[in-house]
């Protein structure tokens, strides 16, 4: 039993990276119908610019909010620059559209930062703690506290603002948010940019555990989409939940089979849940946004 | 009557003379060589099968290269451990890649859009992971080598040179066996279902058997394509069936353009230009750079292409073609412009 | 009996009932027209006979044969060919191609065939060009052939459509709204065309608002109203019913 918590311990942390990134896959296509296949890669860019920005000097939480402006502007460039100049197109164009993007945003990353790996120290230092005969360690705790937070303010943003509002209006239908004079082009600029920036903040927590290197854009994507159907694709919170999952899923399988399958489990899930239940393992508890 | 018989014979003929010709061209830049010759007439050939399913099907698939990757394993582990002769070992990796794609479009063609693309993407990694596991059949990370080379009766064809005729050849030969299909009555169901389903069905095609029929055929051209490949190499491991290939694949049939056949060869052509400009290129500008960061170019290419030019460069190449046959007044009338509308994700 | 026998078909979409019930019969060599206000279920019922949707309760029959619940293919592949409300053309393909692909149930060259050009390839190639030449020339289109079917300008579009549905010479011919959009003449054209065919023998079941159509072409007529059938037979005799004129007057005032 300890065997197993210590799995939900390695495990949580990364899942909640995944919930996150797919959060930002969630609001995506609830908003803008799209599959963004670059969700992955503002994480990524979040984590790579935090350890350049903190190599120039600059204090911890400068250096780590700018990251996170960093990746929010990746996805405004994003909305702005490809997917509003083809927004007529069909679904085929606009995915190899967001292809495209995450390979020359991945090309770019490597040239600025090269093939090695990038290290940044946890945001506090010290030992593991333990929690019910589980070592959590402490950046673990900074992603699941971060997380928490995250979650807090989308449920604030979805219920309580009046764009949080329209947005969830343009997910249920779009042609009935254009009605309401809801510009759905500005809707999914808000999109893409609210994605990316909570990717970037995922980025910006998991540096410290993971290191950031240029190729991690689409196992973690790739992983985060997995959350998010797992969830359904409906709504965010889902989203959050499969990631857990998933994490979870992976730590288990990493412990009792083999480290080398633990990419696996995540491409396997994907594969059989696409193909078993695509409307997500979580659609019976189909939470609303808020 | 003879020269309209010895019409298409010509075509082709010069076709393959086209080939031959890019040979002096490649050796006369200085960042080409025969090798990237070779990779150009593979690449192009498994992505003709894509365009195929893309183009004419509709569908999206981001895991091409796994095919790939069943032709040159079929192929390493039948001639090297068992001993088979070249072309029997390509055809049976042929049969195991549209079986094992018949099987998966079953499964996966219930999807729609976006969903599709990311089921093929999650097999395609599925595919990379197990061929990287599973020591045993395909040695693993280390992958497995001693290939012979391709031979063809007195033939052997263990050269560049001669590996890119060869390549160019059956690039040439999968060109016509599209074109026939394209002209013929399941080559209009393909493209009848590729515009709309609904009413391919109501003049009888069987839209779920069909897409399996042209996801099988888009394998096979892959498989093909990787049998002769792990002949060239004479060593494969899965790093050449991965998700960058794959990536490549689509790179190469987008940039084309997957609206026709041509496409395919003339998008590799361009890939291969732009893999190796940019390798050639970039040190230049950015020291120490190392890695494949040719990705910068090809996530350009893509997102470029699609932007200014959603045909491809085969389309907007047609349409040259056809500007010009009006400016000459070769055409009676105005020529219609169809509505440029885009392959719809059904 | 009837080519085509709808009996006691009800379909629900979520709580909604968009065919209650209904019955009805299509013969050959008939022209019968179904009418009705908007949201009638008038397309949905030719959904259900050819097959694109499945009725929760009923049966359908084609010669007798209970086809209720087939694929559409199945369902063309009997005979049954049809229309669409939004028009379903093919992207890029010319209009003899469109007519050519309407021939898919007659032929039977497979992949491997046409790859290999085998002989049969041929001889059907042969055949569909002899068959869609003379079809183009029976509907005024041979003069443009060889133009993409989506360059032609709306009228003639619809008709590229009843030319592929034709195509795959049916005995039951399925029309979903095919004058909408059309002119005067051009619909009365239609009009004729329909006539002609149901002498030749074709069953014709269409969907028609062009009300002066439906009473100068048709042989029966079939009124449906919130998925209910509330009156069938002659034009004249419907024309006159008391409950069609109000579910029509009901449509006008509102």
């Amino acid at each position: 039993m300890s065997e197993f918590l210590q799995f939900v311990a390695s495990g949580v942390g990364q899942g909640a990276i995944y919930g996150l990134i797919g959060v930002g896959f969630v609001i995506i296509y609830n908003v803008t119908g799209i599959i963004n296949f670059a969700q992955g890669h503002y994480l990524m860019l979040g984590a790579l610019t935090a350890v350049t920005l903190r190599e120039t000097g600059l204090p911890a939480v400068p250096a780590l909010l700018l990251a996170i402006v960093v990746a929010a502007l990746a996805g405004l460039i994003t909305d702005r620059a490809v997917i509003n100049p083809a927004r007529r197109h069909s679904t085929l164009t606009l995915i190899i559209l967001t292809v495209g993007v995450a390979i020359a945003v991945e090309g770019l990353a490597l040239l600025v930062w090269g093939v090695n790996p990038q290290r940044y120290p946890p945001f506090t230092a010290g030992p593991p703690l333990f929690l019910g005969g589980a070592a959590v360690s402490r950046q673990t705790l900074w992603v699941l506290g971060v997380t928490l937070a995250i979650a807090l303010a989308l449920w604030w943003f979805f219920q309580r603002t009046v764009v949080g509002k329209a947005m969830q209006a343009c997910a249920m239908n779009r042609d009935a948010a254009r009605l309401q004079a809801i510009d759905p082009a500005q809707m999914s600029l808000y999109a893409f940019t609210m994605a990316a920036a909570v990717a970037g903040v995922a980025g910006v927590v998991l540096v410290p555990i993971t290191s950031a290197y240029y190729d991690m854009g689409v196992p973690f994507g790739l992983k985060g989409f997995t959350a998010a159907v797992i969830g359904g694709l409906v709504s965010p919170f889902g989203a959050l939940a499969g990631g857990l999952l998933l994490g979870v899923a992976e730590a288990v399988a990493v412990g009792y089979v083999s480290s080398a399958m633990a990419e696996g489990v995540a491409f396997a899930v994907l594969a059989l849940i696409l193909v078993l239940r695509p409307e997500g393992l979580l659609a019976q508890v189909r939470v609303r946004w808020a | 009557m003879g020269l309209r018989r010895w019409g298409p014979l010509a075509v082709w003929a010069g076709a393959f003379g086209v080939g031959v010709l890019l040979m002096p061209i490649a050796d006369a830049l200085p960042f080409l060589t025969r090798a990237n010759l070779v990779v150009f007439a593979l690449h192009g050939i498994a992505a003709m099968g894509l365009t195929l399913v893309m183009g004419f099907a509709g569908q999206v698939s981001l895991g091409h290269a796994a095919f790939y990757g069943v032709g040159a394993y079929t192929t390493a582990l039948l001639t090297a451990k068992v001993d088979w002769h070249p072309l029997l070992a390509m055809a049976a990796g042929a049969v195991i890649a549209a079986v094992l794609a018949a099987l998966l479009g079953r499964i996966v063609f219930r999807l729609r859009g976006h969903f599709l693309a990311m089921a093929t993407l999650a097999f395609g990694l599925v595919f990379y992971v197990v061929m990287r596991s599973w020591d045993s059949l395909t040695g693993g990370n280390q992958g497995t080598g001693g290939i012979p080379d391709f031979t063809l009766g007195p033939l052997r064809f263990d050269s560049d040179t001669s590996m890119y005729l060869l390549a160019w050849a059956v690039l040439l030969l999968g060109l016509i066996a599209a074109r026939n299909l394209l002209s013929s009555r399941p080559g209009r169901a393909l493209v009848a279902m590729g515009s709309s389903e609904v009413a391919a069905a109501s003049v009888g095609i069987d839209v779920a058997r069909t897409k399996m029929a042209v996801f099988a055929l888009g394998a096979v051209y892959a498989s093909v394509a990787g049998s002769l490949y792990a002949h060239y190499v004479t060593y494969v491991s899965p790093e050449s069936f991965g998700l960058l290939p794959s990536l490549r694949f689509l790179v190469i049939s987008t940039v084309g353009g997957i609206d026709s056949v041509w496409g395919a060869p003339l998008g590799s052509a361009v890939v291969v230009l732009l893999t190796e400009g940019t390798r050639e290129l970039v040190p230049r500008f950015v020291s120490g750079a190392t890695g494949s960061y040719e990705i910068v170019a090809y996530g350009l290419a893509l997102v470029l292409v699609l932007l200014f030019l959603p045909r491809g460069l085969a389309g907007g190449a047609a349409l040259l073609v056809r500007r010009a046959a009006e400016w000459a007044g070769t055409r009676r009338q105005p020529a219609p412009t169809a509505a440029l509308e885009e392959v719809e994700l059904r | 009996m009837s080519l085509l026998q709808v009996e006691d078909v009800t379909v629900e979409f979520g709580g909604l009932r968009a065919l209650d019930g209904v019955s009805m019969g299509v013969d050959a060599g008939r022209v019968t027209a179904l009418i009705g206000p908007n949201g009638a279920g008038k397309t949905t019922l030719l959904n259900v006979v050819s097959g694109v949707l499945r009725p929760g309760r009923g049966r359908v029959r084609f010669r007798g044969r209970d086809v209720t619940g087939w694929p559409q293919h199945r369902v063309a592949g009997l005979g049954v060919a049809r229309t669409f409300q939004n028009l379903q053309l093919f992207g890029q393909m010319t209009v003899r191609e469109h007519l050519l692909v309407g021939r898919y149930r007659l032929t039977r060259t497979s992949f491997l065939e046409a790859v290999l050009r085998l002989p049969r390839h041929f001889r059907e190639e042969k055949e569909g060009r002899e068959a869609s030449d003379a079809l183009l020339s029976r509907l005024g289109l041979a003069d443009v052939a060889d133009w993409p079917a989506s360059a032609l300008p709306y009228g003639r579009q619809r008709l590229v459509e009843v030319g592929r549905a034709l195509a795959s010479e049916p005995s039951l011919l399925l029309l979903d709204e095919p004058t909408a959009g059309l002119s005067g003449a051009e619909a009365e054209e239609v009009g004729r065309l329909l006539r002609r065919l149901a002498a030749g023998g074709l069953a014709v079941l269409l969907v028609e608002h062009h009300m002066d159509l439906v009473m100068s072409y048709s042989d029966w007529v079939v009124v449906l109203d919130h998925g209910v059938v509330i009156a069938q037979g002659p034009p004249e005799q419907v024309q006159s019913d008391p409950q069609v004129i109000e579910a029509y007057l009901g449509e006008e005032a509102a």
